[in-house]
């Protein structure tokens, strides 16, 4: 039986009384202690009078952070951890000592160096699209020293070094990566409607203890593990295999049976954390992979989230509704539409209907995403919520649009106006945008050098795919003159000649370099938010991408874009069409900086005129971007997505082939609306975006 | 030469199995009635083949399919003359073949043809049903119950390769998609044997590989994967080998999605 608070406060009061004092006292070492395994404890008693043979000082010191080191490390580690503190204090003094103690982070960082520590630095890409493969909401990796989750991103330590062997270290993050993303998944912040108390009220109604929130989370972590262990039989196999993975007690391994349950919900482990306080059963260990939990910071995102989820899955239905009407597709055309949403959750998969009016119709794919995504945060979608007419009223996007920014002057740049499209008038606003052409000071000449040179087996290979697509040679049939004889057309002359018709000297096969009639436009946000390596990426990508269209001979421009407001927005030309590749683009590649914002359906309007006067086969506008649409006065949200939306469907309608390849990891929540399910891409690492461009490029138009 | 067209253009004797994924018996039906040539959009290996065969056997006509790529001539299509035994002879083409004998025929892939051979289907999807044989002059009538169906995937592709506005509206398009979670393990059940439980982890892998699209992998593990893996379990592969060798490595060879799509099968099974 690991001892009790009171029996260790003795203990401890015993060992330390030199450096005790009213103000300084043992119970919160004692009361976190308490929650430690017998082993542990008797570890930790151990080491102290160790150390406090040495030193008490330094031994109240490690008192009072050896039980946050035991739930970061293994005894192993924890070891050497108060090891390299003794050592620290020989040779450097007592301050130094107790730092040392005291940096547990640090020790743990420093320790990673050894060979079996693993660090989140390089795991993080492979968990990103880990857990994107597990669930339909994308979730971000952050670090933190105490790994949770807020139902938007999944925190993780910076260094995993718990066993002392990589592979289980791995495992443990992998793990950890898992278990928070199973919070989520298996509804530890689910609440049954929106206007239900969330967990932080139904945790503050238990009754009162020190231990609440460990007991809460230790119970809940195990529902968590048997859900997980339900969907991933392989991770949890690897589990198993994991050596020295604490037991648990009778008491506990009932509750936890009982919370393994497939029908079992947080409300069970409510209950069983209401019992389990009532008779005061002491905490159990937890895994390593647990981490901890911050309620607080979940509800406040899954909050935020549902309202913005609201106001998308109102528009969501009224298209479907809109798209149904214009198709005839309904039987009944009452305009009251009641929209009903069933789910068969009975089947291990939930199974999502939809029906308008009683008719059951297809779900489309947005929609379907959006529910799931919001089944997550609530057992129940509220029915006004499916109500087709009951459109929740917005705030204009423009409420600020009289805000009078000075135009900057003086301006001798060429002004064009534009008009913007209004998504809740339903009109356009005449002349709404100034837009000015504006020149890009030369950057620095080396520029477009040093980057071929970083980059050069990219450009390598980059040169060599673009090669293929230039050379792909069209074999012509049927030419009058050429390298080979076309067999099919003497076979099929002959004939005719036999029948008595004009023999065709169009018997030669002729091979010919594809006729490619590109004219390809880049739209590059230059916007204040690209600050930093996103536009150093930009950079690079652009030269990248000149390098490559150079073998390929497509016709290219290039233009950046920002602005401040619909009375400043900024077009900056890099490349027009008529320009050759030489020095001073070079140059305005290298000068491209972050401006302000992105006002993006007057650029797209702009240059769909600019492209409107070039004559080829097809002809592509290629957005580079990193976020939604977004400006000063009110353009954004759906405001600024709606216009940038119509803005495209104008260029699509004079022929213009419009694509969008963006950082933004949610692009995928908004791209498809705006520029169609399949005419983006989502490059997930800046790193990574140079050489992404050109090849997308590629891809786009082999 | 390469179509693929079964020589015999015989009927199907007995059932292709085939699930319905929503309304789309009932629609192609309805079209084949009206004489409403078909457009059928999806990703690869989600039942469009299938579904093509399942719909001759209903309809009890003949089948025949042209796998396009893009050195299809016209003539390939539409016939040509050739000498036999000394003489000249006109062979009809697969469509010709189709459009004459009143069987359906399903052009696979029609992005893939020549622009300008798209353009022979133009008079025979819209109401006047003919096709002219240019070389013999001859404008055939389409039988009674012809019917015109093409496949197209919208997926991430070229731009160069989009369906032109003049051809696809002619066409009703029913579109597909993966199959519902039980649908599909119903699916891989049937085609392969195998136990429930297995392929619905099969499939619960595939949504995983699905939900990795856009990032990095044109397209998740389609229906088609999951029937393969299937019928390695069932010969005795081990089933994490017959996942890496039938998904992961058939989806990409991009060493970091790689690694991540091979964490997701560790995690599974
Ligand atoms: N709805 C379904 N019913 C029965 N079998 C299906 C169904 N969907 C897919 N399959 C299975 O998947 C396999 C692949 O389907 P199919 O060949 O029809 O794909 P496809 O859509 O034609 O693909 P592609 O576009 O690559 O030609 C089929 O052989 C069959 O085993
Ligand atoms: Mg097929």
């Amino acid at each position: 039986m690991p001892l009790t608070t009171a029996e260790l406060e003795r203990l401890l009061e015993r060992v330390l009384d030199p450096v005790l004092s009213s103000r300084r006292t043992v119970s919160e070492s004692a009361t976190s202690l308490s929650q430690c395994t017998e082993k542990s404890q008797q570890f930790a008693l151990q080491w102290l009078k160790i150390v406090c043979a040495t030193n008490a000082e330094l031994g109240y010191r490690f008192i009072t952070n050896v039980a946050a080191a035991m739930s970061r490390m293994d005894l192993q580690l924890v070891e050497q951890w108060v090891v390299n503190a003794l050592d620290i204090y020989d040779q450097s003094g007592l301050y130094p000592g107790t730092a040392a103690l005291i940096e547990i982070d640090t020790f743990i960082k420093h320790s990673g160096t050894h060979r079996q520590a693993v660090k989140l630095k390089q795991e993080r890409e492979l968990l990103g699209r880990y857990l994107q493969g597990l669930s339909g909401r994308n979730m971000q990796i952050r670090s933190s020293s105490h790994p949770h989750t807020d139902t938007e991103s999944v925190y993780l330590p910076e260094v995993i070094n718990y066993f002392s062997d990589r592979k289980s270290n791995r495992l443990v993050l992998k793990a950890m990566a898992t278990h928070l993303w199973g919070m989520n998944r298996f509804g530890t912040f689910k609440r049954a409607t929106p206007d239900a108390p969330g967990l932080e009220q139904r945790l503050s109604e238990l009754p009162d203890n020190a231990n609440k929130m460990s007991i809460f989370h230790a119970l809940e972590a195990e529902r968590i593990n048997a859900c997980i262990s339900r969907e991933l039989p392989g991770l949890k196999r690897e589990l198993n295999d994991l050596s020295g993975i604490p037991k648990h007690d009778a008491t506990w391994q009932t509750a936890i049976d009982v919370l393994s349950l497939p029908t079992s919900t947080i409300d069970d482990t409510l209950k069983w954390t209401r019992l389990f306080l009532k008779r005061r059963i002491p905490l159990t260990n937890s895994k390593p992979w647990h981490g901890s939990i911050d309620i607080h910071a979940a509800e406040q995102a899954s909050k935020q989230r549902l309202d913005k989820d609201k106001t998308e899955l109102a528009k969501l239905i009224e298209e479907l509704i809109q798209k149904l009407d214009a198709e005839n597709s309904l039987i009944s055309d009452e305009t009251d539409k009641e929209l009903q949403i069933s789910l068969d959750n009975q089947s291990e998969d939930e199974q999502m209907e939809l029906s308008i009016n009683g008719e059951q119709v297809q779900m489309p794919p947005e929609l379907r995403k959006k529910l799931e995504g919001m089944l997550q945060d609530l057992a129940q979608i509220p029915d006004e919520w499916l109500n087709a007419n009951n459109n929740s009223e917005e705030s204009p996007g423009n409420e600020s649009e009289d805000l009078d920014l000075p135009a900057e002057l003086p301006n001798s740049d060429p002004v064009f106006y534009y008009d913007e499209w209004d998504y809740q008038r339903k009109h356009y606003r005449k002349h709404w945008c100034t837009l000015y052409e504006r020149q890009i000071a030369p950057g620095k000449s080396g520029f477009v050098d040093e980057t071929i040179a970083k980059y050069h087996t990219v450009v390598g290979d980059l040169r060599r795919s673009f090669e293929i697509l230039r050379d792909d040679p069209k074999t012509h049939k049927r030419q009058p003159f050429g390298d080979d004889i076309d067999l099919d057309a003497v076979v099929e002359a002959n004939t005719d000649m036999r029948r008595g018709e004009e023999m065709t000297d169009r018997l030669f096969l002729k091979t010919q370099r594809s006729d490619r009639d590109i004219a390809v436009m880049f739209m590059v946000d230059l916007s204040g938010s690209t600050k930093g390596w996103i536009v150093d990426a930009e950079r690079e990508a652009l030269v990248l991408l000149c390098e490559a269209l150079e073998v390929l001979g497509d016709r290219y421009a290039i233009y950046g874009f920002s602005g401040m407001t619909r009375k400043r927005c900024e077009l900056f030309t890099i490349k027009q069409f008529s320009e050759t590749y030489n020095e001073s683009i070079k140059q305005r590649i290298a000068g491209i900086k972050p401006r302000d914002y992105t006002r993006m359906g007057v650029t797209i309007r702009h240059l769909t005129a600019l492209m409107d006067t070039i004559d080829a086969r097809s002809r592509l506008l290629i957005t580079l971007s990193d976020g939604k649409p977004d400006d000063y006065d009110g353009y954004r949200g759906d405001y600024g997505i709606e216009d940038t939306r119509k803005a495209l469907i104008e260029a699509r309608n004079k022929g213009i082939h419009p694509f969008c390849i963006t950082i933004d990891r949610q692009g995928s929540d908004y791209l498809p609306h705006m520029y169609g399910a399949v005419n983006y891409a989502v490059v997930d690492d800046v790193r990574k975006l140079p050489k992404e461009v050109s090849e997308v490029y590629c891809q786009l138009t082999r | 030469m390469s179509i693929s067209a079964k020589k015999d253009d015989s009927l199907f004797e007995s059932e292709p199995y085939y699930e319905a994924q929503g309304d789309e018996i009932t629609l192609f039906e309805a079209a084949y009635k009206n004489h409403i040539p078909i457009l059928l959009k999806g990703p690869t290996g989600c039942g469009k083949t299938r579904f093509m065969e399942h719909m001759a056997w209903r309809l009890k006509r003949p089948l025949v399919t042209v796998s396009c790529h893009d050195d299809l001539t016209a003539s390939d299509l539409v016939g040509r003359y050739l000498i036999v035994g000394g003489e000249t002879q006109w062979i009809d083409g697969p469509l010709a073949r189709a459009v004459r004998q009143g069987a359906i025929c399903y052009l696979d892939e029609i992005v893939e043809a020549r622009k300008d051979t798209t353009v022979v289907i133009h008079p025979l999807a819209d109401d006047r049903r003919v096709l002219p044989i240019e070389k013999t002059g001859e404008l055939l009538k389409a039988d009674e119950h012809f019917c015109l169906a093409i496949s197209y995937n919208p997926g991430y592709q070229s731009v160069l390769k989009d369906l032109k506005q003049s051809t696809r509206q002619r066409f009703i398009a029913i579109e597909f998609n993966y199959p519902t979670t039980n649908l599909e393990t119903q699916i891989v059940v049937q085609e392969t044997g195998l136990d429930r439980d297995t392929a619905s982890m099969l499939v619960k892998y595939a949504v995983m590989t699905r939900n990795l699209k856009g990032n990095g992998l044109d397209e998740g593990a389609s229906t088609r994967l999951l029937v393969h893996t299937g019928k390695l379990i069932m010969s005795g592969i081990d089933t994490r080998v017959a996942c890496r060798t039938a998904i992961a490595d058939a989806l990409t060879d991009e060493p970091d999605l790689l690694a991540a799509i091979n964490e997701l099968g560790t995690a599974l099974f």
